[in-house]
C-alpha cells in the first residue's frame, strides 16, 4: 500500500472521530455528566456498536448499488412508508441544523465575548459560502480533522486528577443518583441514544461511497474508518461526561448553556485548553451543520428523484439547491427567535431516538436483499448486531416521547 | 424487446434519469392501456407530486396532489406524463432517450426554480433547459 493511500486511510478515520461528535453530544454528554456522573456511560457501548453496524451497512449498500439505502427504501417499502420516514427525519435534522448553527455561534461567543445571537447570521453566512463555493467532501475532511482538537476533553480528564476508582464505580452503577428519579435517568439514556446514533452518519458513509465511486475492494477503507473512528468517538463522548462530572457534579451545577460544556477544559488546562476546546466545538458544529443541512436536502431530493449535490452547475440541480437555501435560511431564522438551543437540541435528539427503528429497518431489509446485494449482502455478525440494535431502538423509541413529556425534557 | 420485467420492481418508484443521465424524478405512477383482448400495456409513466399524491391517497396524498396541481400552470388537470416509447433502458434506473430540455412538460418546478432563482445567483451556472 502506498504512503498516500495510508494517508487517505488515516484522514478518513480521523474525520470519523470528529464526525461522531456534534452539538447533540456536546449538550447531552455534558448534561448527563453533570447530573449522573458516568452512570449512563454504558449507553455509549450500545450506540457505538449500533452506529458502526449501520454505517458499515449503508456504505456497503452504496458500494454495491450506487444508491443510498434510503433511496432504495422507497422502491422496496412503497411511497407512503417512505414519506413518513422522510417527514420524521426532516423534522429532526431540520431542528439539528438550527442547533448546530447555534453551536457555531456559541463557539464564536466564547472566543469573542459577543452574544451568540449576533453570531447566528455570521454562522449561517459561513455555511452558505462553504455550500456555494467549496467541494463538500473537502470541507467534511477539514472539519473532521479540526474536530480532533476535541480530544482535549480526554486530556482534561487526566489533568483534573480524578479518583479513578470513583469514576469506575460511577460507571458501574446503573441507576440514578439519590436526588434523581428513574424517569429522568431513563430520559437522559434516551437522549444519549438519540445524540450518539445519528442517522445522518449513515448518510455520511453512503454519500461518501457513491461520490468516491468506491469499489468492493475499497470496503476495507470504509470499515477501518468505521471500526476505529467510531469507538474513538465514543471514548470522546464519555470523556465529555467525565469532565462535566468532575467539575460540575459536586458543585451541583447544571448545564444550561452550550458554552458551559467548555468550562471543565478551562478549569483543567487553562487558557490554552479553552482555546483548543473552542476550535474543537467550532469545527464539530460547523461540520455537523453542513452534514445535517445536506442530509436534509438529499433526503428530500432522493424521495422525489431530483438531481442533487454532485450534479453541476447548481442550476442543473435547481430544486435541490433551492431546498438547501430555504432550509438554511429557515434554520437561521428559527435560531434568531431566541428559543433556547439546548431545549431544541434535547427535543431533537429525543425525537431522533423515537425515529431510529423506522430508519434502521429499511437499511437492514436492503442489506439482506440478496438479489440486489449479491455477495455483499449482510453476514451473520452484521445481522445479529443489527437485529439487536433495532430491538434496543424499539424500546428506546417507545419510551422517548412519553419520557420527554413526563420529565418536561429532563428539567424535573 | 420481449424481455419480461416486473412493473413493481423495474418501474414503480424507481429513479428516472434523462438522456444526459441527470436525475429528473421518480416513476410516481403508471398509465395502463387495457385492450379488450390481450395483455394490458404501459402507455406512459407518470411523474411529479400530483401523480404521487393521487397514488398515496388519503388526506396527506390529496393535500400533496392539490398543492402540486395549483402550482402548475398547465391548463390540463392531468399529472405529468412521459410516453413509454421514450424509455431507453429500465434497470437499474429508468433512462430516457431525450435530455430534459426536449421534454418541456416534465419537471416544471425544476425549470421554474432554475430560471427564476438559481441561474440568477452568482455562480449558479446555466441550467441549459
Amino acid at each position: 500500500m502506498s504512503s498516500s493511500r495510508i494517508f487517505a486511510f488515516t484522514l478518513g478515520t480521523l474525520s470519523a472521530i470528529g464526525g461522531f461528535i456534534d452539538i447533540g453530544d456536546l449538550v447531552a454528554d455534558a448534561q448527563v455528566g453533570a447530573r449522573f456522573g458516568l452512570r449512563l456511560a454504558w449507553i455509549t457501548l450500545f450506540t457505538v456498536a449500533g452506529i458502526m453496524c449501520f454505517a458499515e451497512m449503508s456504505g456497503r449498500i452504496a458500494v454495491k448499488t450506487r444508491r443510498p439505502a434510503l433511496a432504495l427504501a422507497r422502491a422496496r417499502l412503497g411511497p407512503a412508508f417512505a414519506l413518513f420516514g422522510l417527514i420524521g427525519s426532516l423534522l429532526v435534522t431540520g431542528l439539528l441544523v438550527m442547533a448546530e448553527l447555534a453551536g457555531i455561534a456559541f463557539a464564536l461567543e466564547l472566543a469573542t465575548g459577543l452574544h451568540y445571537l449576533l453570531w447566528i447570521p455570521v454562522a449561517a453566512a459561513l455555511v452558505l459560502i462553504v455550500f456555494w463555493t467549496l467541494p463538500f467532501e473537502l470541507m467534511e475532511r477539514v472539519y473532521g480533522i479540526l474536530g480532533l482538537t476535541m480530544l482535549v476533553f480526554v486530556v482534561a480528564v487526566w489533568h483534573l486528577g480524578p479518583d479513578w476508582s470513583d469514576l469506575a464505580s460511577s460507571a458501574a452503577t446503573l441507576k440514578p443518583t439519590a436526588e434523581e428519579s428513574w424517569a429522568t435517568y431513563l430520559f437522559y439514556a434516551v437522549a444519549l441514544v438519540g445524540a450518539q446514533m445519528t442517522p445522518y452518519e449513515m448518510f455520511f458513509f453512503s454519500s461518501g461511497a457513491i461520490e468516491h465511486r468506491w469499489k468492493p475492494k475499497d470496503l476495507i477503507e470504509l470499515r477501518t474508518n468505521v471500526f476505529i473512528g467510531f469507538p474513538l468517538g465514543g471514548i470522546l463522548a464519555v470523556a465529555i461526561q467525565a469532565v462535566a462530572y468532575l467539575v460540575f457534579f459536586d458543585a451541583g451545577v447544571t448545564v444550561e448553556h452550550v458554552s458551559q460544556t467548555a468550562l471543565p477544559v478551562a478549569v483543567a488546562l487553562g487558557k490554552i485548553g479553552l482555546v483548543i476546546a473552542i476550535i474543537g466545538i467550532f469545527a464539530v458544529t460547523f461540520g455537523a451543520a453542513l452534514e445535517t443541512l445536506f442530509a436534509s436536502s438529499y433526503d428530500i431530493a432522493q424521495y422525489f428523484g431530483w438531481s442533487y449535490g454532485k450534479v453541476q452547475p447548481k442550476a442543473r440541480a435547481a430544486r435541490f439547491t433551492t431546498t438547501t437555501l430555504v432550509l438554511l435560511l429557515g434554520a437561521a431564522a428559527f435560531a434568531l427567535t431566541t428559543i433556547n438551543p439546548i431545549t431544541v437540541t434535547i427535543v431533537a435528539v429525543t425525537c431522533s431516538a423515537a425515529l431510529l427503528p423506522f430508519l434502521f429497518l429499511p437499511v437492514l431489509l436492503v442489506g439482506n436483499d440478496r438479489e440486489l446485494m449479491g455477495d455483499l449482502a449482510n453476514g451473520r455478525l452484521s445481522n445479529a448486531v443489527a437485529v439487536f440494535t433495532i430491538a434496543f431502538s424499539v424500546i428506546v423509541a417507545a419510551l422517548a416521547i412519553p419520557l420527554l413529556i413526563l420529565t418536561k425534557g429532563g428539567t424535573v | 424487446m420481449s424481455r419480461e420485467v416486473s412493473a413493481r420492481i423495474a418501474l414503480l418508484d424507481n429513479q428516472i434519469v434523462d438522456g444526459d443521465e441527470i436525475p429528473i424524478g421518480r416513476v410516481d405512477d403508471l398509465e395502463l392501456d387495457v385492450p379488450e383482448r390481450g395483455a394490458p400495456r404501459v402507455v406512459s409513466i407518470l411523474t411529479g407530486s400530483q401523480a404521487l399524491g393521487e397514488r398515496i391517497g388519503g388526506a396527506v396524498g390529496r393535500a400533496i396532489a392539490t398543492v402540486s396541481t395549483r402550482l402548475r400552470d398547465s391548463s390540463s388537470a392531468r399529472p405529468t406524463q412521459i410516453e413509454a416509447n421514450l424509455i431507453e433502458d429500465l434497470e437499474p434506473l429508468v433512462k430516457l432517450r431525450a435530455p430534459l430540455r426536449e421534454l418541456p412538460d416534465v419537471a416544471a418546478l425544476e425549470r421554474w426554480l432554475a430560471i427564476h432563482i438559481v441561474e440568477r445567483l452568482p455562480g449558479g451556472g446555466d441550467a441549459d433547459l
